[in-house]
């Protein structure tokens, strides 16, 4: 089954789940709204035999790094590597890899938040590899993934201010620095 | 005895033998370059060409460097890789652990200064802002040679130290470390 | 800052609270994990990754392209060949760059040597973790000649940067190819010697047997891959399912365990050298052949720092120790927008708070040491 079928016969129950405008290279690229991101892979994983779950990640599309995100000035910073703010978007984007081991096809779904009180439901209990990776991302953009059992910090040090991967995150001096 | 006359000039052999005579920091201190013992305890990429160090090839335990797993037996720290934010406590407690004289070297350029990661929001820029160091390592990873060559260097700072405190010792011989935040 | 660890409220009176970690000869690296134990049954095994938390991620926004190459040779330090691979297919597709067919061999190689390099340093400290000291000397012995190897290639012992975006740093030097011959002569016998060594050794098998047993329906759950993966008898490698370089012009095989135990895992690994050493003879031959022209080992005309068109692209590679993928988004700077890095060992080492539970504490070292993970890529 090619993923076109699969996304028609998705759509029927899933009416917002649509293919993307900017696919990812190579890869067939759905965009799903934020509410029925379980569903879809619950359907996913259940009738369509997608088991392995590659990568959850986010972007924040909200324009170039703030240069105070970083505490010495870097080489080259981001906004002044001459980055065009047309693409710049008040949202973040979650993106998830899913890929069926058994017939070696892989999707990537992506679904759009607004950068306020972001939210999306948790993949965990379909997928156990969820588990960290929503714990990293909650760390790096503080998005919240409803339904995770742990969701706390699990890379930064326990009193970091704020979500460094967030592009307007402003570093603030600690004692180390 | 052989070895230790011809080593060491203050130290003679009395007629008769069976006694020898040497000045304590003579003696001590020739007791303490041939037996530092470092901990076994590795942050990231440095670790793996400490070691290196440690293995076949340049068999580090000839200069009489033999890592201990506990802090409470060890002689001097490698402190080897990126020191990050999370790691700084733990760090400072096991240095808090090793007993007086205690030393450091501070292995690559991330222990250095930061190194690769002089703008990161997670790093401390070199491990001296947090506990002292006696040998500053350059390289990214230095090469096991280049350990070697450091603890040469740090042996030769250990044959100054005295054992009235004074000249040579560590800024924390005389205080001890709990003063260290 | 760390708050400095305790034991949890709801400990009952007859356990015991463990800080395994994070300065632990055995976590290999600065991995913590929070025990909780019963006599010497472990009740919760908690893993606390972020002791090596360098902001990766943030650097690589504020890197150009060919900068970030550097930044990825320290995730998984012992396998930097793969890392630099991954990275540079992941930006080759973000900017429409094409290697050459000679760089895509050399490409292979380097990582198959890499590999190599990376199972040695597993199998010398998984001997030290089950108490066998010998192993580790034999293993650095070898390793130290693939160190060399590739000091000629690039300068660099451990961390090379010899795979560019667009192809390689340099081509072979003079003398090379018969080096690295004459050690893939030598070390392919080697192997048995370990088996003999390690492999077959009565205290080192009843210590990683039945041990830590990962199934087939979990590990794929849990999402591992690699050789943690495939010790539970699932077949997937990213060389076969998602060819990339030269990998679908090789012949090789997979090897996969059945039961899903430590010595599965390990032996996943020790057989996976022997193909390692196969694919780079078989690489030395294409290389030798007549249709890649020697010199070719750049695509042409891709400069130090280049904009890439707006877009996003995934690339992903099989490292030493699994599916190592990463993310870019491009806004058409010249910096990446994004990049994420899909470790492979942080993936894996989360299912330590499922199988950890109910082992004798003494087995604790085993499951650790034979996920084989690096804090590098941990906690990036």
């Amino acid at each position: 089954m090619t993923a076109d079928e699969i996304l028609a016969k998705l759509q029927a129950s899933f009416p917002g789940l649509v293919k993307s405008e900017a696919p990812l290279k190579d890869y067939p690229t759905w965009t799903v709204p934020a509410g029925s991101v379980r569903a879809v892979f619950e359907r996913l994983h259940s009738k369509f035999s997608f088991n392995y779950l590659d990568m959850v990640t986010a972007t924040d599309w909200s324009g170039p790094a703030n240069p105070k995100g970083y505490p010495q000035s870097p080489a080259v910073t981001p906004a002044a590597a001459g980055a065009p703010s047309a693409t710049a978007k008040d949202v973040f984007e979650v993106v998830y890899i899913v890929s069926a081991l058994s017939t070696g096809m892989r999707l990537c779904l992506r679904c759009e938040l607004p950068r306020k009180e972001a939210a999306v439901p948790s993949l965990y209990g379909i997928f156990m590899a969820s588990d960290w990776q929503e714990r990293e991302v909650y760390d790096m953009y503080g998005i919240k993934f409803e339904g995770h059992p742990n969701l706390k910090r699990i890379l930064t040090q326990d009193d970091q201010q704020g979500h460094p991967l967030r592009k307007d995150y402003e570093h603030v001096a600690d004692k180390f620095d | 005895m052989g070895i230790v006359l011809d080593n060491l000039s203050k130290i003679e052999a009395l007629p008769g033998g069976g006694i020898a005579l040497a000045t304590s920091d003579e003696l001590i201190n020739w007791a303490r370059t041939s037996s530092v013992w470092p901990l076994t305890f590795g942050l990231a990429c440095c670790a793996i060409e400490m070691m290196a160090a440690y293995a076949s090839r340049f068999d580090f335990e000839r200069m009489g460097v033999f890592p201990r797993p506990t802090p409470r037996q060890a002689d001097v720290m490698f402190v080897a890789g990126t020191v990050a934010k999370k790691m700084a406590d733990p760090i400072i407690r096991i240095y808090k652990q090793m007993p007086e004289p205690k030393f450091v070297i501070a292995m690559g350029g991330c222990a250095n200064c930061g190194g690769p990661f002089y703008d990161s929001y997670a790093v401390v820029k070199g491990v001296d802002k947090i506990i002292p160091v006696d040998v500053y390592l350059p390289g990214c990873p230095p090469r096991p040679e280049a350990l070697m060559y450091a603890v040469i260097k740090l042996q030769e700072k250990m044959r100054k130290m005295t054992v009235k405190g004074g000249h040579g010792a560590t800024p924390l011989q005389g205080t001890g470390s709990r003063k260290l935040t | 800052m760390t708050k400095h660890a305790h034991a949890p409220a709801d400990l009952k009176a007859d356990q015991m609270f463990i800080n395994f970690g994070p300065q632990h000869p055995s976590t290999h690296g600065v991995l913590r994990i929070a025990l909780t134990v019963e006599g010497e049954v472990v009740m919760k095994g908690d893993p606390d990754v972020g002791f090596l938390h360098r902001g990766m991620e943030k650097l690589f926004e504020a890197r150009t392209y060919s900068q970030g190459l550097i930044l990825t040779d320290r995730l998984d330090y012992i396998s930097a060949t793969h890392n630099n691979l991954g990275y540079c297919l992941a930006v080759e597709k973000l900017a429409g760059i094409q290697a050459p067919l000679r760089a895509q061999y050399i490409r292979v190689l380097a990582a198959e040597l890499n590999r190599i390099a990376s199972h040695l340093v597993f199998f010398g400290t998984f001997g030290v973790d089950m108490g066998a000291f010998t192993p580790f000397l034999y293993a650095f012995r070898e390793r130290e000649m693939i160190m060399d190897l590739f000091e000629m290639l690039c300068g660099g012992r451990l961390l090379h940067s010899y795979v560019r975006v667009g192809g390689v740093a340099a081509d072979l030097p003079a003398g090379w190819t018969e080096k690295c011959r004459e050690f893939l002569t030598f070390f392919k016998p080697m192997l048995k010697d370990y088996d003999t060594l390690l492999s077959g050794n009565p205290i080192f098998r009843s210590r990683t047997e039945g041990v830590g047993i990962i199934g087939a329906d979990r590990a794929v759950s849990w999402g591992l891959s690699g050789p943690t993966l495939r010790g539970s008898g699932v077949s997937y490698d990213v060389r076969k399912a998602e060819p990339y370089c030269v990998y679908d012009k090789l012949n090789f095989t997979v090897p996969v365990g059945k039961n899903g135990d430590c010595l599965d895992r390990y032996y996943c690994r020790m057989k996976e050298m022997e193909q390692s050493v196969e694919i780079a003879f078989q690489c030395l031959d294409a290389l030798a052949g007549a249709e890649l022209n020697p010199g070719e080992f750049m695509a042409k005309g891709v400069p130090k720092m280049f904009k890439a068109p707006a877009g996003q692209a995934y690339a992903h590679v099989e490292a030493s120790r699994g599916d190592l993928g990463f993310f870019a988004v491009s806004d058409g700077g010249f910096n990446p927008y994004r990049m994420h890095v899909r470790g492979p060992s942080f993936i894996n080492v989360a299912i330590l708070q499922e199988i950890l539970v109910g082992c004798k504490i003494a087995d604790v070292v085993a499951i650790l040491g034979s996920l084989d993970i690096v804090l590098g890529e941990v906690d990036r």
